[in-house]
């Protein structure tokens, strides 16, 4: 069964395109990233031309975000205090982003900045998390053999050290994060938002897949609250980017939104259930092998000569 | 009575000068023609591309060529190279000048046996004779034109909106028709296409007919397209609000099966 895309000016099989909106809505709600760095080469590969593949993408992801938003909200892991704030770093970073992309293309050269910042972002990120999570899984099996004197002695020392938060507990309004249970100046994560947004502008996503692990490792959250706030926080960037794309580029293609985001869906709400039978560092180590075979698979399309020297323009 | 007479003797009179003008017009030549069933083709949504039959009669030589074209105008693309001598990536872009967006070429045999290259170009028939006439603007130093243009034709071919196939247009030589079916490709975008129907005898065109194609968008495909170029702003929000609703609906529906 196939469907005339109107925007895109290509036919696709329907099945096809659900089966991929299910996919990525899968590892949405398992990981809270919208899948933008996934989906957009996936369209390209059946025959979306890019321009509407990025820009239908995002339009797809505020369904997921949507679906998987609510999930979470019901389960209590959506922490709207930090999420707004790292909006508001978001929205500031991307427009900032949008403007760097604007003078790099006029200047030449900014497709090679693209290509090397999203190489660079996915390994280092895929990379760390992998690794991470790895000795998160083997502390937790060497914990499992301690006596409960010994572990009492290392929970003491861990919070001693979670204490000592130096330079970033002097910054200016402090915050308390009740739903993550951290304390930040609102300036951290503001300023982590800005960072995220301009670097996912420069590569065409949403930056789920680098603002989960800034909420992890730089805010401290706890993983099931990074999320549920990933996913409110994507949700509110693709309604943005949906828009702008849709006014000034007429690039969103509704009928082919429609089909991913009817498997996405649906797919966020089984990954969000599916997440909460897997443990947190389980959860993590997925992700990073996602992200460093999607970098391995840039690597080689970086390296490899490819079969056809011409190609439309847009996308990553 | 004698007015009937009169009239019916008119009739009768007419009637013998329209059967001897049709007894005369049959010992004479038909005229070449070129039909194309359907003529209009309806891209509504489940839309996959579709069979078109090309007609006619009143062929009188052995060989046939059958061209579909879109005007000649301008294609825009990237062309790839290794930046740094290491990295395969776009690096910039490159206009292809008065070349077709669509070009199906079929004939009854290869065009290079059928015609002479010069006649070929002098006629537009092939790819060859479009590569002749195609020009290439580009910011690449040294760009070595055949190289591009093959690039060019490759890339249509994958697209499957540039074709040359021999061999497949049936014709009876007895009642002077011909007939070709062709898989008409989903992937041509709507406009009209020229449809060029060229016998030829003895390396030389004897007759030319034409026919146009349609491919139109039709129904809710027409709707959607319209709205997003005229009215953009309201096609964006309905996008948002209907990936919200969707979101929104489908979390809802699976409260039931216990996301708690």
């Amino acid at each position: 069964m196939y469907v005339y895309l109107p925007i895109a000016l290509t036919s696709v099989s329907l099945w096809l395109v659900v089966g991929l909106g299910l996919l990525v809505g899968l590892l949405s709600g398992l990981f809270g990233v919208g899948g933008g760095f996934l989906m957009t080469p996936l369209l390209m590969m059946i025959g979306i031309p890019p321009t509407v593949a990025a820009a239908t993408d995002a339009n797809q992801i505020v369904a997921a975000s949507a679906s998987g938003t609510l999930a979470h909200w019901r389960l209590g892991n959506v922490d709207f205090k930090m999420g707004l704030l790292l909006l508001v770093g978001g929205f500031t970073g991307g427009a900032l982003g949008v403007h760097v992309i604007k003078v790099l293309r006029a200047t030449g050269g900014a497709d090679f900045l693209i290509k090397m910042t999203y190489v660079i972002m996915l390994g280092v990120v895929g990379t760390f998390m992998f690794f991470e999570s790895l000795n998160a899984l083997k502390k937790q099996k060497a914990q499992a053999s301690l006596s409960e004197a010994e572990l009492a002695a290392m929970q003491k020392k861990k919070k001693a050290k979670a204490s000592k938060k130096g330079m970033l507990s002097a910054l200016p309004f402090q915050i308390h994060f009740e739903k993550s249970g951290v304390t930040h100046s609102a300036i951290l994560p503001i300023g982590l938002g800005i960072f995220v947004g301009v670097l996912a502008a420069i590569m065409g996503v949403g930056g789920g897949f680098l603002m989960v692990p800034v909420m992890i490792y730089l805010l401290r959250m706890p993983m099931h609250v990074v999320v549920g706030t990933s996913l409110f926080q994507i949700m509110f960037t693709c309604v943005e980017v949906t828009f702008l794309q849709a006014y000034q580029n007429h690039t969103v293609d509704i009928v082919l939104a429609i089909l991913l985001l009817a498997g996405s869906t649906i797919g966020a709400q089984i990954g969000t259930k599916l997440g909460k039978k897997l443990h947190g560092d389980q959860l993590k180590i997925l992700l990073a092998i996602i992200v460093l075979g999607v970098t391995v698979k840039m690597i080689l399309g970086l390296v490899l000569e490819p079969s056809l020297l011409l190609a439309h323009g847009g996308g990553h | 009575m004698t007015n009937l007479r009169r009239m019916i003797l008119k009739y009768l009179f007419a009637l013998s000068f329209v059967l001897a003008l049709g007894m005369y017009a049959s010992g004479q030549a038909l005229a070449f023609t070129c039909k194309v069933t359907p003529g209009t083709i309806p891209i509504s949504l489940g839309y996959h591309g579709t069979k078109v039959k090309i007609t006619g009669e009143g062929l009188q030589a052995p060989d046939l060529v059958i061209q579909i074209h879109s005007p000649p105008g301008e294609e825009h693309l990237k062309y790839k190279g290794k930046a740094g001598g290491i990295f395969w990536m776009k690096l910039g872009t490159m206009t292809f000048e008065n070349v077709p967006g669509v070009y199906l070429v079929y004939s009854t045999r290869d065009t290079h046996e059928l015609l002479s290259p010069e006649k070929c170009a002098e006629l537009s028939i092939g790819f060859d004779s479009l590569k002749k006439k195609a020009r290439i603007k580009s910011n690449l130093k040294n760009l070595d034109r055949e190289k591009w243009l093959a690039e060019f034709m490759k890339f249509k071919k994958e697209e499957h909106l540039y074709l040359e196939q021999s061999g497949v247009i049936r014709v009876d030589t007895a009642s002077q028709t011909y007939e070709l079916d062709i898989d008409w490709p989903f992937e041509a975008p709507p406009g009209e296409y020229d449809v060029e129907a060229i016998a030829i005898r003895d390396g030389q065109v004897v007759d030319k007919a034409k026919a146009m194609i349609k491919d139109q968008r039709v129904g809710i495909e027409e709707l959607l397209s319209h709205m997003a170029f005229e009215r953009p702003a309201l096609y964006g929000i309905i996008a948002i609000v209907v990936a919200i609703i969707a979101g929104f609906g489908v979390g809802m529906i699976f409260k039931g099966g216990g996301a708690h």
